[in-house]
């Protein structure tokens, strides 16, 4: 049999040098027409990774990037030999986020197409431009101040949570109330390394849920973040390059980093292959859950990002092994809104009639009263829920605070991530 | 509602079609009506959508074929600021469409429900291309008649993410949608909580079991789609273009356009695929991903096979001291393309690379021939969708 080495590395562009664990495909191509012969593996840019005992023979090596792209080699493979195949996988492109609206500006740029006369109107036209900036803080040579702080649950219904939470985000004020919290704590940069990367390591924050403000950005920060046995660190990252300044939550843990970027990048499919083709990841959060929770091993805001991605591209009506972990989640880790998002979506899905429809709805109320999610997805996902109650009251209230807020996302960000301030109402 | 096809499935599983393409808004700037500035955001005339909702249309009539759901009907609702009208399919007569307003938008849309309801097998498919407006999750897809009641502006458009969430009580298992529009957040909307964003239909409870719902638009959330005039838009370019084959697999022994393919060909089309003016303008995105085939390919598809010289750049001409390059597939030799590099059907230089399109599934291997007389070739690879490139180092093949 043969061997074959795989190892990835990351390009010297700027950001994104966590290690990172990613899902390549072994197809063998020259075997049997009628058998396929493939397995998933999960590759660390760490070190390399050794697959043995595959067939001599051409075989081609599927990486998924953390964009979702596919980068594809072929390798001969000989008996009792081993081949390497290196990967390079370029950084976190940079790019503009999508901004949220602006104040009216005194001039507007002009918008759309108008043909000319001569039906000659350029070769390209946009269809509607908003006028970049707006919230968005602009560029500057001072990195943000960051905060970090902690905030006691609100004593008060999902309606006047939601109220208060979309208030904030729309005046500004949530940076007092952050100031005032009981444990708040100025973060200091530390100094930018190679990467050029200016970084905020998070320190342990006691409390229920932790917010980082950076500039204008509220991050919601998932922490506590433990994983394979140990605590990682959370940091906010402040991305180089042109445009609006732009910071980012990233969690040190290379075996989510990879679910992570799949999930950001919209690739839910890979991102459920590394689930199950990583026995560390799966046990983690998934096939074992249970017994590894009760260990205390396992990461609760871990779980739920694999959550999101085996929810995300299951099929309603079909039961699967991982669905009494979703309850656990929403049971057990009650400061967390994303675990009840997630029940709450799981609930509609296979819902078949009045009763388990009610139940869904009793899980939707539980998720709102908890809160901002930590997960973009969640806001999202309980938007959708929502739909299927327009007359429910409480729905009904809470509807416009929640839009108000979830207009405010970054969506780029996995980690729910708000512009606050501005005039968007 | 103009059905362009109609076709009966006699109780078997189908594909059914709702096409639109809106460039005509007489409310908005360089309408016929009066326009409101504040109303329009900068919003005009477009001439794209039309032209690519008969693109869609065209390939659905003449290339789509899926075997376990064939097309049975394709509804198209045009407005053209050209005043065209109709629609004319290739050695067809020319069909007179209706006019993609409010109205007919919502009886479409209710009789494209019905029909897809008709069996558990079918394929909904779901394009649109026109303006578009968001606020955070939420897209409204604008009908010609927006701003024709300034009072209630978005009375006149429809609520994608609330259409999308109602069908998912649909019977059809398969569904498609394509949303060929610009996602800026609009102030307007931001500011009206009285807009009412209309679904169309009823969300109802329960999803229908073995629901499988694939979403492509053609930007992210927050940012514009680019139209070009005239011509199909960017994305509607691209995706015709992954349709035809370069988001193709052969996973099954057959050629077969799957959603996640195609996700990652339109992705590929928009960024490093695109041709520098176009590069990076909008990145194509999924809504939830999962997946599914909905159209098998007669055969292998042609995609492009690079050859990069590593040592010329983007915008550079082939380099001084190759004569001739070359292409063996399986070992023939199929391509011989000497020097000065005069395009031809069978390969091209573009950009900073050589390219020959080639049939997918085969392995190839490219040849140059130095000026001094050294000739070098690389090793053979399959050559799968959406593209392979090989790159040559000067002192060989890597």
């Amino acid at each position: 049999m043969a061997s074959l080495s795989i190892e990835v590395g990351r390009d010297s562009g700027h950001g994104g040098n966590e290690p990172i664990g990613l899902v390549a495909e072994l197809d063998r191509l020259d075997g049997p027409r009628d058998v396929r012969d493939t397995r998933k593996v999960v590759v660390s840019s760490r070190s390399g990774r050794v697959v043995d005992g595959l067939a001599p023979g051409l075989w081609q090596v599927k990486l998924v990037t953390p964009a979702g792209q596919i980068d594809l080699r072929e390798v001969e493979l000989a008996n009792a030999g081993v081949v390497l195949v290196r990967f390079t996988i370029a950084a976190r492109r940079a790019s503009k986020p999508a901004p949220p609206p602006s104040p009216p500006p005194t001039t507007r740029r002009r918008r759309g197409f108008t043909p000319s006369a001569d039906g000659n109107g350029g070769s390209r036209t946009i269809r509607f431009s908003a006028d970049a900036g707006g919230l968005w803080p602009k560029a500057s040579d001072q990195p943000p101040l960051v905060i970090a702080a902690t905030v006691r649950p609100i004593a008060a219904g999902a309606v006047e949570l939601w109220s208060r939470i979309a208030a904030a985000a729309a005046d500004g004020t949530l940076l007092g109330e952050l100031r005032g919290a009981e444990a708040s704590v100025t973060v200091m940069p530390q100094i930018p390394g190679v990467d050029d990367e200016t970084r905020w390591t998070l320190p342990e924050m006691q409390g229920s849920r932790t917010y980082a403000l950076a500039g204008a950005r509220l991050h919601c920060v998932p922490v506590p973040w433990h994983a394979h046995g140990h605590a990682s660190p959370v940091s906010i990252v402040l991305d180089a390059g042109p445009g609006p300044q732009r910071t980012r939550i990233v969690v040190e843990d290379e075996g989510f980093a990879g679910l992570l970027a799949y999930l950001s990048s919209g690739s839910v499919l890979s991102a459920v292959d590394l689930i199950e083709a990583d026995d560390d990841l799966a046990a983690v959060v998934g096939r074992s859950a249970q017994d590894a929770l009760y260990d205390k091993r396992a990461s609760p805001l871990g779980a739920c990002a694999a959550g999101y991605a085996l929810l995300g591209s299951s099929v309603p009506g079909v039961e699967e092994p991982w669905h009494p972990w979703l309850h656990n989640l929403s049971n057990w880790f009650p400061w967390m809104p994303d675990g009840a998002v997630l029940l709450a979506r799981l609930r509609l899905m296979n819902a078949r009639d009045d009763e388990d429809a009610a139940s869904a709805l009793t899980t939707l109320h539980d998720a709102l009263g908890r809160g901002l999610p930590c997960y973009r997805r969640g806001l999202e996902w309980l938007l959708q829920a929502m739909l299927r109650f327009p007359d429910d009251p409480i729905v009904a209230a809470v509807r416009p605070s929640l839009n108000d807020v979830a207009a405010r996302l970054d969506m780029q960000e996995v980690f729910t991530t708000l512009m606050i301030g501005g005039g968007a109402r | 509602m103009t059905l362009i096809c109609e076709r009966d499935p006699g109780g078997a599983p189908a594909t059914h079609a709702l096409v639109v393409g809106v460039g005509e808004y007489p409310w908005l700037i360089g309408g016929t009506e009066q326009a409101n500035a504040a109303l329009a955001e900068g919003m005009g005339q477009l001439s794209s959508p039309p032209a690519s909702a008969r693109a869609i249309t065209d390939w659905l009539l003449g290339s789509h074929a899926d075997p376990t759901a064939p097309l049975a009907t394709i509804d198209l609702l045009l407005s053209a600021a050209d005043g065209e009208q109709s629609y004319r399919p290739e050695g067809g007569d020319t069909v007179a469409v209706d006019m993609a307003e409010k109205e007919a938008l919502v009886a479409a849309i209710r009789a494209w429900r019905t029909r897809c309801d008709s069996h558990p097998g079918n394929v909904a498919l779901f394009f649109f291309c026109g303006h578009g407006v968001g606020r955070g999750f939420d897209l409204a897809l604008l009908a010609r008649d927006f701003g024709a009641e300034p009072e209630q502006p978005f009375d006149h458009s429809i609520w994608f993410e609330g259409m999308k969430e109602a069908m998912r009580s649909c019977a059809a298992t398969r569904q498609l949608y394509f949303v060929d529009a610009c996602r800026v957040h609009s102030r307007n909307l931001m500011e009206d909580y009285a807009a009412r964003l209309d679904s169309v239909m009823r969300v109802r409870t329960p999803f229908t079991i073995g629901l499988r719902q694939s979403t492509y638009y053609a930007t992210t959330s927050g940012a514009p789609a680019f139209g070009r005039p005239g011509r199909p838009s960017l994305f509607t370019e691209n995706l015709i273009k992954g349709l035809r084959g370069l988001g193709a697999n052969d996973a099954r022994g057959e050629w077969w356009i799957e959603t996640t393919g195609l996700q990652r060909a339109l992705t590929g089309l928009a960024d490093e695929f695109a041709s520098e003016d176009d590069r990076g303008l909008q990145a194509p995105t999924s809504g939830e991903q999962v997946s599914f085939d909905f159209h098998r390919l007669n055969g292998p598809p042609v995609v492009p096979l690079y050859l990069h010289p590593s040592w010329t750049e983007e915008g550079e001409a082939p380099p001084e001291d190759l004569t001739e390059v070359g292409v063996d597939a399986e070992g023939v030799p199929v391509l011989r393309w000497p020097k000065p590099w005069d395009d031809t059907a069978d390969c091209a230089w573009r950009g900073d690379r050589f390219r020959s399109d080639r049939p997918a599934g085969t392995r190839y291997s490219w040849s140059v021939r130095f000026a001094d007389g050294r000739g070098m070739s690389s090793a053979p690879l399959t050559l799968n969708p959406p593209f392979r490139i090989v790159e040559f180092p000067r002192d060989g093949i890597a």
